[in-house]
């Protein structure tokens, strides 16, 4: 295999990199890596265009809540993604459903789904669908800090301390300024 | 205002609660029944609550044909986020990919916003500002959670 000048500006300054094998090397190590890079970068923009549909699905809920009542408007919300997922399953998850089998307080899960669309819906159709993400999140946070402080649900403990007060301030800000 | 804040804030209290049970539901029943359970159980519930309120469009299917089909693509789009995050978050890192689905939420929330002439730079300066913020408290407590296989005091 021909030495390849450009190879060489690559590598560092090693006899053993300027080898063919090293060369071999040098190149299947930036060919993973490149791999990998664009891997992340798929990854970021999933979970970019993923949050993108949360606001949007909010955004719409929002506008439903115009024509239908929220109670109404949170039938449409679950029972589309419930035929769309029951589907799938059958289609491509072995075609088996199985509900059975999950701790009691799994079972309560459905109350707090129609308290989440419900709520979004009606704060969504009100104030917009930006204050009303932005305020929810302030709210996770704060539910964030408590669950960790305390241990809830088994999360190894995290207390709260002064040095999260900066960023808190940060948030209360932002909500601020878009409230007032 | 006051009343829409505090039920925007206990919306993000309930979605850290719904969040824990999901886990529990998907390491269950497996990620699409976990989900599933969800999806069937709240549409049951709405549905009686629906009627039970007193609300009767859901009878009137000329009326339901009236609305923009668009607009019942909520849950379609809610689907796709979960899916989008959960692939999504195979590769990045927790803390990251929570600031990155949160941009995702705002951007997008800001968009259909101004399309509605509901906000301005102002509001723009607001939520790039939460957005900071949630950043640099996600920093903070990755920075604060013990190592794997250490339980804190």
């Amino acid at each position: 295999m021909p030495f390849s000048p450009a190879l060489s500006k690559a590598t560092p300054s090693n006899n053993k990199d300027r080898t063919p094998a090293g060369s071999f090397l040098f190149r299947e190590r930036a060919g993973f890596i490149r791999r990998q890079k664009e891997v992340l970068v798929t990854s970021y923009f999933l979970l970019l265009l993923g949050g993108a549909c949360q606001g949007l699905m909010v955004s719409i809920d929002g506008i439903l809540a115009d024509s239908l009542s929220l109670f109404e408007v949170c039938f449409f919300v679950h029972a589309i993604g419930a035929v769309v997922l029951l589907l799938y399953i059958l289609v491509r998850g072995g075609g088996r459903v199985r509900l059975a089998g999950a701790p009691p307080y799994v079972y309560l899960v459905g109350f707090l789904g129609v308290a989440l669309v419900v709520s979004s819906s009606f704060c969504s159709n009100r104030m917009g669908a930006a204050l009303t993400m932005a305020v929810s999140v302030a709210g996770q946070m704060a539910a964030s800090a408590l669950v960790d402080h305390y241990g809830l649900f088994g999360v190894p403990v995290i207390r709260w301390s002064w040095r999260r007060l900066p960023p808190c301030l940060l948030i209360l800000g932002g909500l601020a300024l878009m409230l007032w | 205002m006051a009343f829409l804040v505090t039920v925007a804030l206990l919306n993000g209290a309930v979605n850290i609660i719904n969040k824990m049970v999901n886990v529990v539901a998907k390491q269950s029943l497996g990620m699409a029944n976990g989900t599933l359970i969800n999806y069937l159980e709240a549409t049951l519930i709405a549905l009686a609550l629906a009627f039970l309120v007193g609300d009767r469009h859901l009878l009137d299917p000329g009326y339901l044909g009236s609305i923009p089909l668009v607009y019942y693509l909520g849950g379609f789009f809610g689907l796709a986020a979960m899916v989008l995050t959960i692939r999504g978050m195979e590769k990045v890192p927790v803390a990251v990919s929570a600031v990155v689905i949160l941009a995702g939420q705002l951007l997008a929330g800001f968009v259909m916003d101004t399309l509605a002439g509901r906000v301005g730079p102002k509001e723009l300066l607001g939520l790039c500002l939460v957005g900071a913020g949630v950043w640099w408290n996600n920093r903070q407590s990755q920075a604060a959670r013990p190592p794997e296989g250490e339980a804190a005091a």
